[in-house]
């Protein structure tokens, strides 16, 4: 039993968010009715303003990841929820750039609907919108549903990429095709040794005997589809890095994500990412740039994921410098600076 | 006033809808639609035409209602209300609109026709409309509406709020549907008032 610090068992996603934009007051601004953060500052050039959002839990995905260089607005739900529709909308309203404005959405189902709902309001008013879906998760492939592949690690990548794009001053067209280009080539792959504490019971989402894993574990605590025993690290990371390859077009250099469930640290993940590097080299894969973090929690769980982007040679090779150059333009936002 | 009478059908179909939605899902779609239109209807002005009835009933269940079924039902709306707006309270200005909002939640949803949805009134009921003679015999309209959301209880839900249940939920007709022929319900009676005879009860739809 690890209870969560919270100040109220009801409030604590507000009380959170108004402590966050007092420590970033130098980069974002929160609106609370209806709730949305919004960058004070991004570049001149921008035509296209970038909104997320999704479930809270997440962080620093999304709220953190406004700032000049990413996001110009993140509507957050409740933990693990979709927000309202008003949320969207209004945040849209503020973020929206000359040329409209771009939704990033991670695929859940919720999430695709409020985030719909906001898009067809904001028509109505004469504002350009479009939307590019993240649905990366290689665990949820196979599955006979008509709701696709969750959408996880790979949204930090391209609001990555999509902000750099959009500072150079890309149209929405332009933004949509690159994004979905990069979620196309990205593919990630989650496990966990223990599930986040419930914020509402402080006992694990779920159980976990010793030395089981969690293999293809989502971020909202769901369960994977196949509990393991565990490996040692050299040979999972080896199998994880074979399914997301696997789910992937050919390619001999990548871009390369480790990132942390919440309850795992840098230590753990450094061993990890050297494991991913290697296993990489096995395959005759080049890292080309990477990420080590926990951009992408599902609360405090014990686990990690691995997201791979294969980069394309023809488009590495413009004179632009291709998603290589979108990865290392500058950024700042509370969660991630360059 | 059209939302006052939606709201009247809503009142008394209230238990209906919870039961239909209970048996489906998670049993909110009569709490969302009743307080949906009661917040509407305090906000409409008395004096105010058609098109600021929707007008302002879009902008309540849009901001204010919860799950997905309310701000969808806002869309529907939010269409029909900019469709009377621009061409008059007629009848082809309110079929517009209501094509118009039926493609919008299609969009939104990503649902269509058969799939078990508030689509499977709206989509044939509109039908309807556009097979008939004009003018509309709106009242007949309402009959077909019912006959459609009834229709629902044959379908195995996809999308929506029973696709969680699956196969269980086949045997009751789907309460958004059922919320829906109550929309045209509330059409066929403001148009003329003596046609309540001739329509189901709300309160017993089925």
């Amino acid at each position: 039993m690890a209870e969560p610090f919270y100040a109220s068992k009801t409030e604590y996603v507000d009380r959170a968010l108004l402590g966050f934009a007092r420590d970033h007051a130098d980069v974002v601004e929160l609106s609370t009715d209806p709730v949305f953060v919004r960058s004070i500052d991004r570049d001149p050039r921008r035509q296209v303003g970038l909104l997320s959002g999704g479930g809270s839990g997440h962080e620093p995905m999304h709220v953190g990841l406004v700032g000049r260089g990413m996001l110009d607005a993140a509507a957050p739900g409740r933990v693990f929820a979709s927000p309202h529709n008003r949320q969207v909308y209004e945040g849209s309203r503020a973020a929206a750039g000359p040329a409209g404005v771009l939704h990033i959405v991670k695929n859940y189902t919720g999430d695709r609907i409020n985030f719909g709902i906001a898009a067809e309001r904001l028509r109505h008013d004469g504002i350009p919108v479009a939307r590019v879906l993240v649905d990366d998760d290689v665990a949820t492939e196979s599955q006979q549903t008509a709701t696709g592949r969750r959408g996880t690690g790979a949204t930090v990548l391209t609001e990555k990429l999509l902000g750099a794009a959009a500072d150079r001053g890309a149209g929405l067209d332009e933004l949509v095709a690159i994004g979905e280009t990069v979620v196309g080539r990205s593919r990630s792959i989650a496990v966990a040794s223990l599930a986040q504490t419930s914020p509402v019971t402080g006992r694990p989402g779920f159980d976990l005997g010793p030395g089981e894993l969690e293999y293809g574990v989502g971020i909202h605590g769901e369960r994977a589809q196949h509990t393991i025993d565990r490996p040692p690290l050299e040979e999972l990371v080896a199998r994880m890095v074979d399914d997301v390859v696997t789910h992937l077009p050919g390619g001999r250099s990548v871009f390369l994500f480790v990132n942390g469930l919440g309850g795992t640290t840098y230590i753990e993940l450094y061993n990890v990412f050297a494991e991913a590097v290697d296993a990489l080299a096995a395959r005759d894969i080049a890292v080309e740039r990477s990420l080590v973090g926990p951009y992408t929690p599902a609360l405090d769980m014990k686990g990690f994921s691995i997201t791979i982007t294969m980069l394309e040679p023809s488009v590495e090779a413009h004179p632009t410098g291709g998603w290589t150059a979108l990865f290392d333009a500058p950024a700042w936002t509370a969660g991630l600076r360059k | 006033m059209l939302m006052k009478l939606y709201l009247e059908a809503a009142e008394q179909a209230y238990g209906e809808l919870t039961r239909l939605d209970q048996a489906a899902g998670d049993g909110d779609y009569g709490d969302n639609l009743r307080e949906g239109l009661r917040g509407a209807v305090s906000r409409i002005p008395t004096d105010a035409d058609l098109a600021t009835e929707f007008e302002t009933a879009a902008t309540y269940f849009l901001d204010e209602v919860g799950g997905t079924s309310g701000p969808l039902l806002g869309l529907l709306f939010n269409d029909v209300g900019a469709s009377l707006e621009q061409g008059g309270d007629g009848d082809l200005a309110l079929i517009n609109g209501l094509d118009a909002g039926t493609a919008a939640i299609s969009r939104v949803g990503e649902a269509k026709v058969g799939d078990r949805t508030m689509l499977d009134c709206l989509g044939p009921t509109l039908d309807d409309v556009h097979a008939a003679r004009p003018p509309v015999d709106w009242t007949m309209v309402a009959n077909q509406a019912f006959d459609h959301a009834r229709a629902t209880a044959d379908l195995a839900p996809r999308m929506g709020r029973a696709s969680y249940v699956g196969q269980r939920a086949i045997g009751n007709p789907d309460a958004g549907a059922m919320g829906i022929a109550l929309l045209f319900w509330a059409l066929a009676v403001d148009r003329d008032p003596t046609s309540r005879d001739r329509l189901p009860d709300p309160a017993r739809p089925m």
